[in-house]
């Protein structure tokens, strides 16, 4: 497969990453851990977008997302395409549209800005401008990471279907427990021999629970 | 809207290819050759892209000083591009035509002399207007090879990319979910895993597991 092929057939991966920050935002009220970049809250407020080939349904208010017309939209098969996330570091305050097809970020709002000087206010607007994309790029890599463990099918995306129906996760800390079984990306895995006393059972065992 | 102020909605593009030794005076020479120039009334084209300072798009005298910003490369995309609005062209090509077919004494002008009347009033009425001026913020930070382009729609990208390979003969390849995968250094075993990913379905109870199932 060339390059553009590879690029067009996986731009699936986006919309499911934007479904695990929903859940997961939902799940833990917005608090994420990103490897790397520490704690941080991630919020989808504003506007959904949701996709099932021409069926399209778009949703705005203060918190569309929270709204039952957004997971009838996900029972129906539809998947959000685009959303507005609002994104907190510490005292950083961001807040953009995300468009998941092609990983993009529009209308990025960034926290007030201090320097006077035309040349200075760029490189204030360019840190800021990377500083929330390697925040977003740490929660792409994290989603990644569980993505391509045997623990997505296991737990993980069973965990989100219960939370597409409807149901309580019982249980949410055991997703969290689960991420330390997962290689993180860009790393050779580790070699397996006998778990540490007191980690976390292995992926599969139906460790998540819903009530 | 910009890198420099306004509005950020900016397209992301890895850089492929190295950067050649010296690459900020040989950068400079070839800007300058591809540097935008204006149209002018006698000539056909009807649309012109080339560089511009981000500063100022009506400057296209470019140094070191107008394009590097530290470790970025700021430049604009600028493109004229002549816009005749089409009433106003009805009206006096149809003037037009009624003097030339009078002055023959004839009633229809054949397809040739169509064409050629065309231009003529197209380049009387150049001659009244100023062309139509776009310009996009382009801002490279040569650290990290990433191209941040204030402009979203992929058919203003394809101009992009052609002017861009143009100059500095590298490539641009756009952000995209598998191109950030690629960017985070997956491991062998983990880009093999992601190149084989199907798609999942979240609305049914398709590979639920057993363990699972018997928990609810």
């Amino acid at each position: 497969m060339d390059l553009v092929d590879l690029i067009e057939k996986r731009r699936f991966v986006g919309r499911e990453f934007l479904v695990w920050l929903w859940f997961e935002s939902e799940l833990f009220e917005g608090r994420f851990e990103a490897p790397g970049v520490g704690p941080c809250e991630v919020w989808l407020e504003g506007q959904i977008t949701l996709v099932q080939e021409k069926e399209q349904s778009r949703l705005k208010g203060a918190t569309p997302a929270a709204a039952p017309e957004a997971h009838e939209a996900l029972r129906q098969g539809k998947l959000p395409t685009q959303a507005k996330v609002r994104v907190t570091r510490g005292e950083l305050d961001y807040a953009f549209v995300f468009n998941a097809d092609a990983l993009s970020l529009s209308g990025v709002k960034i926290p007030a800005q201090v320097k006077e000087e035309s040349d200075e206010q760029f490189y204030e607007r360019m840190f800021l401008v990377e500083d929330l994309e390697e925040l977003f790029g740490a929660l792409y890599a994290d989603f990644l990471a569980l993505r391509l463990s045997t623990a997505w099918e296991s737990d993980v995306a069973p965990a989100i279907r219960a939370w597409v129906r409807g149901e309580v996760i019982a249980d949410p800390e055991a997703l969290r427990r689960l991420r330390k079984r997962v290689t993180p990306l860009g790393r050779a895995p580790r070699a397996q021999t006998t778990p540490p006393p007191g980690e976390a059972p292995a992926a599969g065992t139906g460790a998540l629970r819903v009530a | 809207m910009g890198a420099l102020r306004g509005s950020i909605s900016f397209s992301k593009f890895y850089v492929r290819g190295e950067l050649p030794d010296g690459f900020r005076d040989t950068f400079v020479e070839r800007i300058r050759l591809r540097a935008f120039t204006p149209l002018t009334v006698e000539e056909e084209a009807d649309q012109r892209s080339g560089w511009c300072s981000i500063e100022n798009p009506l400057d296209c005298e470019l140094d070191h000083s107008k394009i590097f910003f530290n470790s970025y490369m700021n430049l604009g995309l600028r493109t004229d591009r002549w816009q005749i609005p089409s009433p106003l062209f009805k009206a006096h090509f149809g003037e037009a035509e009624r003097e030339h077919l009078a002055k023959r004494g004839r009633e229809k002008l054949g397809r040739r002399e169509k064409e050629e009347l065309k231009v003529v009033v197209s380049r009387r009425l150049r001659a009244q207007l100023l062309p139509v001026m776009k310009v996009i913020d382009l801002s490279w930070n040569l650290e990290q090879g990433i191209v941040r382009f204030w402009n979203q729609s992929p058919r203003v990208h394809e101009g992009l990319a052609e002017l861009f390979e143009a100059t500095f003969q590298l490539d641009l390849v756009p952000e995209s979910p598998y191109t950030a995968a690629r960017e985070l250094g997956l491991s062998e075993a983990h880009a093999a895993a992601f190149e084989a990913l199907k798609p999942t379905l979240f609305h049914t109870d398709n590979g639920r597991n057993p363990l699972w199932t018997s928990s609810i």
